[in-house]
């Protein structure tokens, strides 16, 4: 059973971390909402990997707080690490031993009850796809069930909170794509969780939001829909069945800026403040100034644009 | 039901195979039945009790190291610090898991020499002591290198049972000096029971060393208690045996002075075990700077470097022999001198210090503690050997604690040195300091 969680799932307050010699982390400070999946993306030694070692309660940072289900991360390392399932980027298994016996052993480290252990075993086996195969040897699986192993042995104690770095790393296409699946699914089950990853097209396919690093710093942190506009704007693109010259000059009159029209005056493209019932108006407005509309619809910027945008500090 | 420790179990399932539980025995009773069918009875005893001293000790202090030392190579420490095992439950997981394969060898043996030897349980004792503090000091070696940072990491097996057997030969080697008696703060205690008392004192030091080394490594909070309680100990254990250190300058002054400066040679001993094997962070260094700064010592004391506590108490004690001068009968001079050479010292050890620490405080410098440690090998070993066949005994106060040619020659380059290796470390703290802004 996940422990009960109170908002937020995770809240990091000017967090600080130094290796000898160089900053990895400065005044880091976020807060992720239960039920969520948060994409960590940044560039090399951003620092996605200490954050997350921090949160592990692997790292001790130089300063700055740290609550995960609303528990003291320095204070109570021991009651974090029942609470969260780490996925190390370079992870290691007991080769020598079977499936059944890594889980075992986890799942008895974790402090898992021992009348509830087999059951979860089954259970967490089951949810990777791999209950089968819980009599053969870590040795023999291949790259893709070792990797669905190492995030058993991270989840077999049902913690709420889940920290995953790179776990698409090395994995062939089928394989990323069960992984996708598998997060999608954990979403479903309200677990909350952080994927550190450079595949942004995947994340996108399970991520409802992103934390972008670049040394060290956050440069942005929000939903993946509107991250990259104005609060509760949306990005609108206009196409005409025909050339309309004034097509700048009536958007300009109908929205306070921000329009961008392409040489043709054939398309548009705006950020819209403003409800369903608000962009169906401006939609009427615009019949009724007479342009010949062929589409109207909300543009979907994919996370790779946003991310773009944020690290080289581009507006759309 | 009381259940079993899970990494302890782990590691009966990947140590005790089917393959080796069946081995172990057979290979035991093959060479016992040869040499008591080949030799005699008594000789098999012995072969046996040989094999006890080799599984324990060289094979023991092995296999304890990798059960660490092998998480960290395959990866799967990182997952072991996750999981919610107290350190206590890692502790003795680890070291009598790991070895689990030589303990049942062990037992093999000791049922070996019990039907071939008469009168055996005493060799039998030592054996298993033995083996005990070597598997102990392995782990616990490999535990402090792994904390360093060390980016050498597979020869540390090697190193830490090399570790662990130069401190089993050391120990043998002083147990078994001398008569049948031991002769602490003047009482006469039976060698052989004086023996089994401070080895079991130093398990349970070793014990508590790795304890307290699993909570760093979990991220416990701690400080440095369990060393000041250790260096304590020590100084009180050096101090049963006034005539520790074999140096002149200790034959002008009574029992009692030599008691105190036995104590504090001891702490300053310590003091370069810890420099060279605690770890130094630059960001804790700086954190315990900024709260001394601040005067917050409740704050400051979790972070304190152990080496810095017995420099610290050496410092104090140091401080307090002149004091001594009061309660003996020898003339000034005799204390004079002797406070002098212990001063020498100190400087000594605070330009060592400060050599080691501007050397090793940079992580991400490779094999720096080995660069270290050849300074001060170069230093305080071959330079001053060097000195004597040059015909240059009169320079030695230069590079060792040497009190004879008077304080001014033993005091003034020694902390000239010193004052020259904090300058050296400063430059490299302000370097740090700079690039991590």
């Amino acid at each position: 059973m996940s422990l009960p969680l109170g908002p937020p799932a995770i809240a990091v307050r000017d967090l600080a971390f130094d290796y000898a010699g160089r900053r990895a982390l400065r005044d880091v400070s976020f807060e992720i909402a239960p039920a969520t999946i948060t994409a960590l993306v940044g560039p090399n030694g951003a620092g996605k990997t200490t954050l997350l070692k921090c949160l592990a309660a692997l790292h001790r940072p130089l300063s700055g707080t740290l609550a995960i289900a609303d528990i003291d991360v320095l204070a109570e390392p021991r009651a974090v690490h029942r609470a969260i399932g780490f996925l190390p980027d370079f992870f290691g298994l007991y080769d020598a031993l079977t499936i059944d016996q890594c889980l075992r052993y986890f799942a008895a480290a974790h402090g898992v009850p021992a009348a509830l252990r087999s059951e979860r075993i089954r259970s967490t086996a089951r949810a990777l796809g791999i209950e089968d195969r819980l009599a053969q040897r870590a040795r023999s699986l291949s790259r893709g069930l070792r990797q669905r192993l190492a995030i058993a042995q991270a989840i077999v104690h049902d913690p709420p909170v889940l920290l995953l770095d790179e776990p698409a790393a090395g994995l062939d296409p089928d394989a990323r794509a069960e992984l996708s699946a598998l997060l999608r699914g954990f979403r479903a089950s309200s677990k909350t969780i952080i994927v550190s990853s450079h595949i942004l097209s995947e994340l996108e396919d399970y991520s409802s939001h992103m934390l972008i690093l670049r040394d060290g710093s956050i440069v942005d942190h929000g939903p993946i829909a509107g991250s990259a506009a104005p609060a509760e704007a949306r990005r609108l693109r206009l196409v005409l069945a025909e050339p309309a010259p004034d097509l700048a000059t009536v958007l300009a009159a109908l929205l306070d800026g921000g329009v961008e029209t392409a040489a043709d005056s054939i398309t548009a493209e705006f950020d819209f403040l403003g409800d369903m019932s608000a962009q169906h108006a401006l939609l009427r407005k615009l019949l009724d100034a007479g342009l010949a509309i062929a589409s109207f619809e909300q543009v979907r910027r994919s996370m790779q644009d946003i991310y773009l945008d944020r690290v080289h500090d581009r507006r759309p | 039901m009381l259940e079993l420790n899970p990494e302890f179990r782990r590691n009966l399932w990947l140590e005790l195979t089917r393959q080796r539980l069946i081995v172990v025995p057979v290979i035991v009773g093959l060479v016992v039945a040869v040499s008591w069918l080949a030799v005699s009875k008594a000789r098999a005893g012995e072969i046996a009790l040989a094999a006890l001293w080799g599984l324990l000790t060289v094979w023991g202090s092995r296999l304890a190291a990798d059960a660490l030392v092998e998480e960290v190579v395959g990866r799967t420490w990182e997952n072991q610090r996750m999981t919610a095992l107290a350190p206590w439950s890692m502790t003795w997981g680890k070291l009598f898991g790991g070895t689990i394969v030589t303990w049942y060898g062990a037992l093999w043996c000791i049922a070996a020499i019990a039907l071939a030897s008469d009168h055996a349980a005493g060799q039998i004792a030592r054996a298993v002591l033995f083996g005990l503090l070597a598997q102990g000091v392995a782990l616990l070696f490999a535990m402090l290198v792994l904390q360093l940072h060390d980016r050498t990491i597979r020869a540390h097996v090697s190193l830490a049972q090399f570790a662990a057997l130069l401190v089993i030969l050391g120990a043998y080697q002083i147990g078994s000096d001398g008569g049948a008696i031991v002769t602490w703060y003047g009482f006469d205690i039976a060698r052989d029971w004086f023996g089994y008392l401070s080895l079991v004192a130093a398990i349970a030091w070793v014990t508590l060393g790795i304890h307290r080394s699993m909570r760093t490594e979990m991220l416990a909070p701690g400080g440095p208690g369990l060393w000041f309680g250790f260096v304590l100990f020590a100084a009180l254990y050096a101090g049963g045996f006034p005539r520790i250190v074999d140096s002149p300058v200790l034959i002008l002054i009574d029992t009692t002075q030599q008691q105190l400066v036995a104590s504090i040679l001891v702490l300053l001993g310590l003091t370069y075990g810890a420099a060279f094997l605690a770890p130094k962070r630059y960001a804790r260094l700086r954190q315990l700077l900024a709260l001394l700064r601040h005067g917050d010592w409740r704050a400051a004391w979790p972070l304190l470097p152990p080496w810095s506590v017995s420099f610290l108490l050496a410092a104090v004690l140091a401080c307090l022999f002149p004091l001594t001068a009061l309660g003996t009968a020898r003339p000034l001079e005799s204390t004079t001198t002797v406070a002098v050479f212990l001063a020498a010292c100190l400087l000594f050890a605070l330009r060592d210090l400060g050599l080691v620490l501007m050397l090793t405080l940079d992580e991400q410098r490779g094999r720096s503690h080995v660069t270290a440690l050849l300074y001060l090998v170069v230093l305080d070993g071959l330079l001053p050997l060097l000195f004597a066949p040059l015909g240059w005994s009169a320079a030695l106060p230069v590079l060792v604690p040497w009190s004879a040619e008077g304080p001014a020659l033993a005091l003034g380059p020694a902390a000239l040195q010193a004052v020259l290796a904090l300058w050296l470390l400063r430059l490299r703290w302000l370097r740090l300091s700079r690039t991590a802004m």
